[in-house]
């Protein structure tokens, strides 16, 4: 039994809970010891929190054994990347810089995960700072695709999705601004919510770019991200950025199904330009959406063109504002691409930024006018698979080099600009075995709809059941 | 532009800057030409001051 623990979704694991199958103790022991096994080679890792997790899981079992049940979290141990700050647990943020800090209060996601329940099993590695898309870590290693150890893991949050897919905790926070949740989920083979901007409280998260950044669940099943989102979404007062909009029950219309959904497709910009191993995983989950009675619409975004350059000008120039200081007095601490990317970001003019942000209105009343005639938009999470560990470069179509950043975010920063909620599914394999995720849009608040088309697509397909083969030398 | 953002460079570090910016600007420079049509002149950045507090009457003296 200990060894299935670790493949458990979170569901699943609270039901053995409930019923005494299991206990939070032996399921954590589960998890540090395949976090013992694989983190050598996978670098998911930055801090186990042994310590902590052990002191909770024992307090989760006393609640329990006394009759205190917090819900379908209590006593799951979770991931949390390492942006997201632990009162007393070390938070680097995939940083030089932050080495040794230790916030002294937690993140608000962090206290309403705590009292859900949860058991924070250690701090996930991630790109430095957030800002990249690989998980290349100068400081901490660079982080490992389960389903290929050769290959990366995407990012920023990919030391999150690679602990998850790989079995080494049942769920994990990340943080996405130009995609960093969804990128890893898709590259990795498990979900992910970006939710909509202003759903979930980004207090006590080290941010990168204050206008885009958010927080969400990763984890295997769809289900177990609404389990996650239930605890974490909702207005926080110390982040006078979420709205008091109020929050649903996640779970209770999971099951809703697709019948007479209409999802929105846009042909001319989501389906040109990527892997064709990707299209065709994405195109078969178009239709088995179909078979189970959703209409599919194609719908002409004009303005869609633009959208990665004002990605890029936004999430260039307010992480150069945030750590000005650091580049000025400990420039040489930075990673090479990190410290390059800040210093591009003071080169770019206001009146690039002020365009970009005008961009992003435009962009959003598009897409909230064409949310009248469809429910949805399907799409790609990104247009290849996962390349090979450290490259900065990428080749989509026709043998030509790309640039990582840009290509990466092809089709992530449509969400992000416009502040709108979206969840990678996996929906496929490339030729090789590699995952492929598919991308599902949403007006804003939407994310109990979300989860009910995700669900309906999970609940007819296989994809999310197959793990990686981690064989130990 | 370092100089103007008071940011000191080493020489080499300007080639790699350059790698990455001369391509960025280009797109940059498109989107501010696209964002100048007149008929998006009345298109307003999306991040502006929310305001979700009444604050009640403001009192002018007495």
């Amino acid at each position: 039994m200990a060894s299935d623990l670790p493949g458990l979704t979170i569901a699943a694991a609270a039901k053995l809970i409930r019923r005494g199958e299991v206990s939070p103790t032996e399921l954590l022991d589960a998890s540090l010891k395949e976090i013992e096994r694989h983190n050598s080679t996978l670098r998911a890792f930055i801090s186990v929190s042994e310590e902590s997790a052990r002191k909770a899981a024992s307090a989760a079992q006393l609640m329990l054994s006394a009759g205190y049940d917090l819900g379908p979290l209590h006593g799951i141990p979770l991931g949390i990347k390492d942006n997201i700050g632990i009162k007393g647990e070390r938070t680097t943020a995939g940083s030089k810089i932050l080495e040794d800090w230790r916030p002294d209060r937690d993140a608000t996601v962090i206290s309403r995960l705590k009292q859900a329940g949860a058991l924070f099993v250690g701090k996930t590695n991630m790109h430095e700072y957030a800002w990249g898309g690989t998980s290349a870590n100068p400081h901490y290693g660079h982080v490992r695709n389960p389903w290929d150890t050769s290959k990366f893991p995407a990012g920023s949050s990919g030391g999150s999705g690679v602990a998850v897919a790989a079995g080494l905790c049942c769920g994990a926070l990340g943080t996405d601004t130009g995609g960093s949740i969804r990128l890893p989920s898709a590259i990795n083979g498990v979900v992910g919510l970006r939710p909509t901007y202003g759903r979930v409280s980004n207090a006590g998260i080290i941010p990168l770019a204050w206008t885009m950044d958010t927080a969400g669940p990763m984890a295997r099943t769809v289900e177990d991200c609404a389990l996650m989102f239930n605890a974490i979404a909702g207005a926080d007062p110390t982040d006078p950025a979420t709205a008091s909009v109020p929050v649903d029950d996640y779970i209770c219309r999971l099951s809703t199904g697709v019948r007479g959904l209409r999802i929105g497709i846009v042909p001319s910009y989501f389906f040109t330009h990527l892997q064709p191993d990707v299209k065709r995983a994405v195109e078969h989950a178009l239709k088995t959406f179909e078979e189970l009675g959703a209409h599919i619409v194609e719908v002409d975004i004009k303005h869609i063109e633009g959208n990665i350059s004002a990605q890029l000008t936004i999430e260039s120039a307010e992480p150069s504002a945030y750590h000005q200081r650091s580049l000025r007095e400990r420039p040489a601490d930075f990673g090479d691409d990190v410290r390059t990317l800040l210093e591009v970001g003071e080169m770019l003019l206001a009146t690039h930024y002020i365009q970009a942000q005008r961009y992003r209105t435009l962009l959003r009343n598009e897409f909230l006018e064409a949310f009248k005639s469809v429910d949805v938009f399907i799409c790609p999470t990104l247009p290849f698979t996962a390349t090979a560990l450290g490259a900065t470069t990428v080749v989509i179509e026709g043998g030509v080099e790309e640039d990582m950043l840009s290509a990466i975010m092809q089709f992530t920063g449509v969400a992000s600009l416009t502040g709108l909620p979206a969840l990678s599914v996996p929906c496929g394999f490339d030729s090789g075995g590699l995952p492929v995720g598919m991308q599902i849009i949403g007006a804003p608040f939407t994310e109990s709809h979300l989860f009910s088309v995700g669900h309906a697509f999970q609940s007819a397909t296989d994809f999310h059941t197959r793990r990686p083969d981690l064989r130990v030398p | 532009m370092a100089k103007a953002a008071d940011l000191p460079l080493e020489d080499h570090r300007i080639t790699e800057i350059a790698q990455i910016l001369g391509p960025w600007l280009i797109a940059a420079n498109a989107l501010s030409a696209k964002m100048s049509a007149p008929e998006l002149a009345q298109v307003t950045p999306i991040t502006g001051i929310l305001q979700t507090v009444n604050h009640g009457e403001v009192s002018h003296g007495k």
